[in-house]
């Protein structure tokens, strides 16, 4: 599975019904397309930080603003 | 649980500022009330998130001084802890920063740390001073940091005195635990939404009491 895909299974656990998967792609606009608001980014994170054992730094969120941002702090 | 040393270097800051706050305590008149409307006995032992309303400045003080015999931390805003001297102060008292329109996962972490230690945190969940004392949202990153650490919720409610006479009052409610209303580390966000609902209801509950008391009078 892909990181996208992995990525994909977050969203659905975090936001279910409200977020169409099918439209997330890496160009997707984290605030614009999916409508975050900051604490929705902060769950998606710490799901993040779980499901890749990874772990992002405050200033990373000054620079992430599509699903491909992420993807590149997942896999830095 | 491991007791805490009485004197422990790291934190003489905040045991000074703790000192400060006990001597205060008589002139502040602070009354711990359960819901029952009698005085609260409850120790309130390991990690616990202390929630409350925030309708005034003094409000973190009220609260300070009401635990003075626990290390207690505080989450607060950037606005006041940037600034250069009381900042700085308020970080060696056990404040931890918090940036309110940004995804501060260092805040979360940190909140999160301090609870698993088994200390306390405060936290006014309406993110800001709201001077009507209107209970109608709260920022759901209080649910987070609680679902994070494992740790039950304590709502509560402030009141400010009337008069020169008069308590201050907090009203303090049953703590509850998340994990019995959602067994997730992370809950969704529709989760978050309800559970800080249900806080919300929780600290209306212990309003009510105050009310009822007052009506009382």
């Amino acid at each position: 599975m892909s990181n996208l895909e992995r990525l994909k299974e977050i969203f659905a656990e975090l936001f279910g019904d409200e977020v169409n998967l099918d439209e997330i792609n890496e160009e997707s606009r984290l605030f614009i397309d999916i409508e975050m608001t900051s604490i929705a980014m902060l769950s998606l994170a710490m799901s993040i930080e779980e499901e890749f054992s990874m772990q992002f730094r405050n200033e990373d969120f000054d620079n992430i603003k599509t699903v491909g941002d992420v993807l590149r702090c997942i896999e830095r | 649980m491991k007791k805490g040393k009485i004197f422990d270097i790291r934190y003489f800051p905040m045991d000074s500022a703790r000192f400060t706050l006990m001597l205060a305590k008589p002139f502040l008149r602070i009354k711990k009330l359960g819901l029952d409307g009698k005085k609260y006995k409850d120790p309130i032992k390991g990690g616990r998130i202390l929630v409350a309303n925030h309708v005034r400045f003094a409000d973190p003080f009220i609260l300070g001084s009401a635990f003075w015999f626990k290390r207690v931390f505080f989450l607060a805003a950037e606005v006041v802890m940037d600034k250069p001297v009381t900042g700085f102060l308020l970080k060696l008292a056990g404040c931890i920063r918090i940036e309110r329109k940004k995804t501060d996962l260092d805040a979360i972490r940190k909140s999160v740390n301090v609870l698993k230690a088994g200390k306390s945190l405060v936290i006014f969940p309406q993110g800001q001073i709201i001077k009507a004392d209107e209970l109608n949202s709260i920022k759901s990153g209080t649910v987070l940091i609680a679902a994070q650490a494992g740790v039950p919720i304590v709502p509560m409610y402030s009141a400010h005195r009337k008069g020169f006479f008069d308590s201050n009052k907090l009203i303090i409610g049953e703590p509850f635990y998340l994990k019995d209303y959602c067994s997730k580390k992370i809950p969704s966000l529709s989760e978050e939404e309800e559970l800080s609902q249900l806080l919300l209801e929780r600290m209306a509950e212990c309003r009510r009491v105050y009310e009822k008391l007052e009506g009382e009078k």
